[in-house]
């Protein structure tokens, strides 16, 4: 029974880098962690987030969250740890939510991450953008920023 | 014939590992309590933060466990040990640094199998092996499968912006204007680039890393070439973490792979192991030995 029990724990000890060399490649989890051994690999996760207020009339803006208090600097910081560990596996739903509850004002928010990769083609850091918008009335389409604003991740049209 | 595969890493018949594995029990609960400490001494950022009082209390159990593991309570150390470490594994995820959480499964595994009954010893050797070998193996092949050791992109990387000793480690086969040039790339710019030395020595060794990961889990597999896998294993494992000071893995993984010496090694060396913990935890409240530290200030 236990010599079992351990060859059933060694074959899922075996397969389990294998599931987690795919989690970093579909969603973009953090190759160090979740005991894939893949330390040494990659460098270390480079990921920016910028969040973006949406105003009732189409307008956007960054949010500077330096100004504001604690708690969003909070919810902000913990999406960060979290998003760049677990990759797309990390929701930004939370972290929407949680600001558009602080800000009444908000029609939507953009939350926006992005990542540098070093390409083994090119040897050279390549960025990777995605981002997710959450409008307060729950409609399910992406925001299109009318004008790119240059040096922020917000110069690609999200997609 | 049936071919059993957890064979292959047992000992030969009639030898018994029970000393080598109190030795690795106990260093395992080792390795708990200083990580335990260093929870305590330096609360982890938020959303890993756990109350200080707890991380105090996990560190004072686990000395208590660790202390208890010299007697014959020391499987009782385990299981009181067990609820504290899922504990602080399931606050620190998804972050857990992988040492972190195969000391929890070693452990788990010094909970449910006791060295001092002979199937649960034969059992136990033969599987903390194969998980060394695993890890090599996937160490190895996740190398391969990123792709960054070809033509070494990624130690490339390390040389101009990991930390200082990373080109102390290489810098003798590379220009030092190579050296200056990947230095000079912004760290976190788009296009920065090309992390790419042009130098078949470098490329040499980069792909020895992991040709050496995979060759060594074949090594270890097969007694007659165990021994002087052995050698080279804890040479790579020191070479390879000494420049990031990554001791809590350096320590962990190498007195594992002592385990498939014979001759109770791994008690010979426990003193050792447990003086290298003690000074870890003596740098962390200042003592000298700050070299010990990531960043100075870490384990």
């Amino acid at each position: 029974m236990k010599r079992r029990a351990l060859s059933l724990f060694l074959i899922l000890f075996a397969i389990w880098p294998l599931i987690q060399y795919g989690l970093v490649r579909a969603y973009d989890v953090d190759p160090w962690k979740l005991m894939g051994f893949a330390m040494y690999c990659v460098p270390g996760p480079m990921k920016t987030v910028r969040v973006y207020e949406v105003s009732s009339d189409g307008s956007q803006r960054m949010l500077d969250f330096m100004a504001y208090d604690d708690e969003e600097q909070r919810v902000v910081d913990r999406f960060r740890e979290l998003r760049r560990t677990l990759g797309d596996l990390q929701s930004s739903d939370e972290l929407a939510e949680a600001l558009l509850a602080l800000h009444p004002d908000f029609e939507g928010v953009v939350v926006a991450v992005l990542s540098l990769k070093l390409d083994p083609k090119s040897a050279r850091l390549e960025p990777k953008v995605k981002t997710d918008t959450h409008w307060r009335d729950g409609r399910d389409e992406p925001f299109i920023f009318p004008t790119p604003a240059a040096g922020t991740v917000g110069e690609r049209t999200p997609g | 014939m049936r071919v059993n595969a957890l064979d292959w890493t047992a000992n030969p018949e009639g030898v018994r590992s029970a000393p080598d594995l109190r030795a690795c029990r106990t260093l395992v609960l080792a390795h708990w309590a200083t990580q335990g400490w260093a929870w305590a001494l330096r609360p982890l950022p938020d959303p890993y933060t756990f109350a200080p009082v707890f991380a105090l209390v996990m560190a004072i159990m686990l000395t208590a466990c660790l202390a208890a593991s010299f007697t014959r309570h020391a499987r009782l150390a385990c299981v009181v040990a067990a609820p504290f470490t899922l504990a602080a594994v399931y606050w620190t995820l998804p972050a857990t640094a992988n040492h972190t959480l195969l000391v929890c499964l070693l452990l788990l595994l010094f909970v449910v199998l006791d060295p001092e009954d002979s199937e649960d010893d034969a059992l136990l050797i033969q599987g903390i092996r194969w998980i060394v070998i695993l890890i090599f193996f996937y160490a190895g092949l996740q190398k391969v499968l990123h792709g960054m050791y070809f033509r070494g992109e990624f130690l490339t990387w390390m040389i101009g912006h990991g930390v200082e000793r990373w080109a102390d480690l290489f810098g003798w086969m590379i220009p030092a204007e190579e050296i200056e040039r990947v230095r000079s790339y912004p760290r976190y710019l788009v296009g920065s680039g090309p992390y790419r030395i042009d130098s078949v020595l470098f490329w040499t060794v980069s792909n020895s890393v992991w040709v050496g990961e995979i060759a060594l889990a074949i090594g270890l597999l097969f007694r007659r070439t165990r021994l002087p896998s052995v050698f080279v294993a804890i040479l790579l494992v020191y070479t390879i973490q000494l420049p990031p000071r990554e001791f809590m893995f350096a320590f962990l993984y190498s007195q594992l792979i002592v385990l498939f010496v014979p001759g109770e090694w791994q008690r010979k060396l426990m003193p050792v192991f447990l003086m290298a913990y003690l000074w870890l935890i003596l740098a962390l409240l200042g003592a000298p030995g700050r070299f010990l530290l990531k960043n100075g200030s870490d384990i």
